[in-house]
């Protein structure tokens, strides 16, 4: 097996030198006794879009929990946008301009599509940026406005897994955090799914931290990536240099 | 002084039901509602024998208690399998149907019950003033409590608390837990129908009103306010809420309707105070008199020496003999579907002993499914498996887990209210002091069996490195600690072939060296290993041999290296592009 790199080596070298929109330093969380997180660090920049990959049971989704404020941190510091908010809770994270998009599937099954995305710019004021950012979400999805009557429990998981997507970006997020956006959908949908996520960032300067099992399609869209064994980071690295390796297997 | 004994008579006889409803739901876990109807049983048994067949009162007291305990172990085989919220609904379907059952039957005079029951006499001597009824009424209650310490202090009442604590865990490591709930339930069934029998004879009359539902809650108040899972607990819980009455009435002046309904509000705010402020009671669980003087002891400095030799972990109990390289275990043709999901489908694999044996593959490959269905937790629809040249394929868990092959759990469901100690000792095989019998009438047998399981586990925990924390509760540990108390709880179970799910997950990286060492020392000995882990790292540096899952298939097999080159499992597990 090669040596993998410790965390956080050369990290600010490496994401293009701006100051981060999130930085994990330190950060160790678990449930209960069990601790899943040891000593985790990492950082987006504004714009950019990581990958966090690993064995099952790494502790990726624990991390976008903790970074979320659904798991409490037992220890290190979360930062974003300057912020300390390692003890903050989701709702204040969500008007901080942070959302996170479960693995599992979250829409309100018997509200159409159209409710769904309104409950998620809940708290907005503002009818015309509801309207701008409903207008996004259609373009970026069009099925959605296709169906924007329908029941939202009466799609297919792949157009669920749409709206949840969209359902984030009603907040007005300025980081998405995304728990394996292509779990259960096929390889068109998955692909299409990626490119949105890459349009939106391009875009719109969105910030992206997700989770994935498929390590060759994910790395087509994503800057960087960050790999995790055992609730650690043993190793991140720019997306191309990670394309052109010819195996994975030492990094699982 | 007459009303003395007359408080002193009704204490004794609650904490004759407290002190045994205890043992149900202290230790065992078993939260029974009909306790109260179980003194139904006994009472009414033996006033209708005494009233109406002239029988007198020891001879009553006995076929009460009888009675008591079959009604007890005939509850306990539908609660068997039952989560603890439908065993309080089952008793509670019980309770309500033996007083609606006694109240109907006109032998047993309905609503008004029995009266003018004889004069109870034991022994040559008549029980007729409140002070004579004592002195019988406190020599049952010592018993009553003496068998219950007795009991609860063996190996058997050290399984009973491993199932209360996880019963999955306790079935995992081979206990009948269907011998320890039957039992458990009969005995304390039949002590609650001695109590019954005391509480008519006393009263000299019996009605359904005096065990309904009411008077089981009351009996829960006193084993919570006490202490669940210490006696002595249950007596000051008995007497408080006994005495609550008069002192409400005497002192307070209430009157006697007002104190009831007083009374009743008390008991509601005690609960929710003792369940939210002092969920163990008022004495707590390991505060027993047998640790005041081990605390004592160790205050003047006479540290007891346990002599722990490291060697026992390499000592199988040679039922599975597995010198380097033999084959130890051979599942074939394993097959398991759940409705149209295929869990195992044509598996086959072996394991040989000095080696160990990776099983990898993607998340709901069906790997953890494997491990159910080689200790037949699960059992599979067709296929064979052969443990050292016998086939277990039709054997039951228990005897799977204490004849050679046994399997550690990712989540290490340790028993967290149990000393470290204790966690290793019950997982020894073949004690005799798991069996009532032997713990009442071959004590010494016990005692002896006690001393060298004893010696064994600290030799088990001394090899995992625990042997300094033996007192410790397991909860106390953390995670790390838990996983390796695991182990030494696998090995003590004395198994050859030893199943690990995910040792390394949820542990530091020293933790990690420290457990991949004892793993590979482990193989040393002969042990024939088996891990399931999704950290590859781990994997390539433990396993001799890998086999690669999907769908409840094994699709490749070989070293690590040798399958990391196939192209077509690296699209398993990275995806294409």
């Amino acid at each position: 097996m090669g040596a993998a790199e410790p965390a956080g080596v050369g990290a600010a070298a490496m994401d293009g030198g701006g100051p981060p929109l999130l930085e994990v330093a330190g950060l160790s969380a678990g449930y209960g006794r069990r601790p899943v997180l040891f000593d985790v660090g990492l950082r987006v920049s504004r714009g950019e879009i990581v990958a966090l990959f690993g064995h099952n049971g790494a502790g990726k989704t624990t991390t976008l929990n903790a970074i979320f404020g659904r798991v409490r941190p037992t220890g290190g510091k979360v930062t974003f946008g300057g912020s300390d908010i390692t003890r903050a809770k989701g709702i204040a994270n969500v008007h901080r301009g942070m959302t996170l998009i479960p693995a599992e599937h979250f829409v309100f099954g018997d509200l159409t599509v159209i409710d769904n995305l309104r409950l998620g710019a809940y708290g907005e004021r503002g009818r015309g940026t509801i309207d701008a950012r409903m207008q996004q979400v259609y373009e970026l999805f069009p099925i959605l406005a296709e169906r924007e009557k329908q029941l939202a429990g009466t799609m297919s998981g792949g157009q669920q897994r749409m709206l949840s997507i969209g359902i984030a970006l009603m907040t007005g997020p300025e980081l998405l955090l995304l728990d394996e956006p292509s779990l259960g959908l096929s390889p068109a949908l998955v692909q299409q799914m990626m490119e949105a996520i890459k349009r939106l960032s391009r875009e719109q300067s969105l910030s992206v931290l997700m989770v994935e099992q498929n390590v060759v399609q994910t790395l087509g869209v994503v800057d960087r990536a960050y790999f995790m064994r055992s609730g650690r980071i043993i190793l991140q690295e720019r997306a191309e240099e990670l394309r052109g390796r010819d195996s994975y297997w030492d990094l699982f | 002084m007459q009303q003395f004994y007359d408080h002193a008579n009704v204490i004794a006889i609650f904490a004759i039901y407290a002190v045994s409803l205890n043992v149900l739901l202290g230790y065992a876990g078993q939260l029974s509602v009909a306790h109260a109807a179980f003194g139904a049983v006994g009472g009414y048994v033996a006033a209708y024998l005494g009233v109406n067949h002239g029988w007198s009162f020891i001879p009553g007291l006995l076929v009460g208690g009888a009675a008591a305990g079959l009604v007890g172990v005939l509850a306990s085989l539908p609660a068997m399998y039952l989560d603890v919220r439908f065993v309080i609904l089952l008793t509670l379907a019980l309770s309500t149907a033996i007083i609606a059952v006694v109240g109907a039957i006109p032998a047993l005079g309905g609503a008004t019950g029995l009266t003018s029951l004889p004069f109870p006499t034991a022994f040559g001597h008549t029980l007729a003033t409140p002070s004579q009824f004592f002195t019988f009424a406190l020599i049952l209650g010592l018993i009553v409590l003496a068998v219950c310490w007795r009991m609860v202090q063996s190996p058997f009442g050290r399984v009973l608390r491993s199932v209360r604590e996880d019963e999955i865990a306790a079935r995992g490591v081979g206990k009948n837990v269907v011998y320890y709930k039957v039992t458990v339930f009969g005995a304390t069934a039949a002590m609650a129908g001695l109590a019954g029998v005391l509480f008519a004879f006393y009263n000299a009359s019996i009605q359904p009103s005096s065990f309904d539902l009411s008077q089981s809650l009351e009996i829960i108040a006193m084993v919570v306010i006490g202490g669940t899972a210490n006696l002595l607990g249950s007596i000051l819980g008995a007497a408080i809420l006994v005495l609550l009455d008069p002192f409400l009435q005497d002192v307070v002046n209430f009157g006697p309707n007002t104190a009831g309904l007083v009374r009743l509000s008390i008991y509601g705010v005690l609960i929710v105070v003792f369940m939210m402020a002092l969920p163990q009671g008022l004495i707590r669980e390991r505060w027993t008199p047998e640790r005041l003087i081990g605390w004592v002891r160790r205050r003047r400095g006479a540290v007891e020496e346990e002599h722990a030799e490291p060697a026992p972990a390499a000592a199988g109990n040679g039922v599975v003999a597995t010198p380097d390289g033999s084959i130890a275990l051979e599942a074939t043709g394993l097959r398991k579907y759940f409705g149209g999901i295929r869990a195992a489908d044509d598996l086959s694999l072996q394991l040989r002993g000095g080696q160990i044996t990776g099983l990898i593959g993607p998340n709901g490959a069906g790997k953890t499914t494997v491990f159910n269905l080689l200790t037949r937790v699960i059992p599979p629809d067709a296929g064979t498996v052969t443990l050292a040249d016998q086939t277990v394929t039709d054997w039951t868990p228990n005897r799977i887990a204490t004849s050679g092959m046994s399997r550690s759990y990712q989540d290490v469901r340790v028993w967290g209210r149990m000393s470290v100690l204790e966690n290793v000792i019950i997982a020894i095989p073949h004690q005799p002091g798991e069996r009532l019998f032997n713990v009442f009438f071959r004590p010494l047998k016990v005692w002896r069996f006690e001393r060298e399981a004893r010696r064994r586990a600290l030799a088990h925990l001394s090899f995992v490195g625990l042997a300094d924390k033996a007192d410790a509760p397991a909860a106390s540990l953390p995670f790390g600690e838990q996983k390796l108390l695991a182990l030494a709880r696998l090995l003590a179970t004395e198994a050859d072939v030893l199943l690990l799910d995910e040792p390394a997950s949820g542990i530091d990286i020293d933790g990690v060296e420290r457990m991949l060492g004892l793993i590979q020392q482990l193989r040393e000995r002969g042990k024939c290993v088996c891990i399931v882990e999704h950290n590859l790292h781990v994997v390539e540096r433990l396993a001799d041999r890998v086999y690669f899952m999907e769908a409840g298939r094994i699709t490749a097999e070989g070293t690590m290296s040798e399958l990391m080159k196939q192209e077509r499992l690296s699209e398993v597990y990275f995806g294409s592009g």
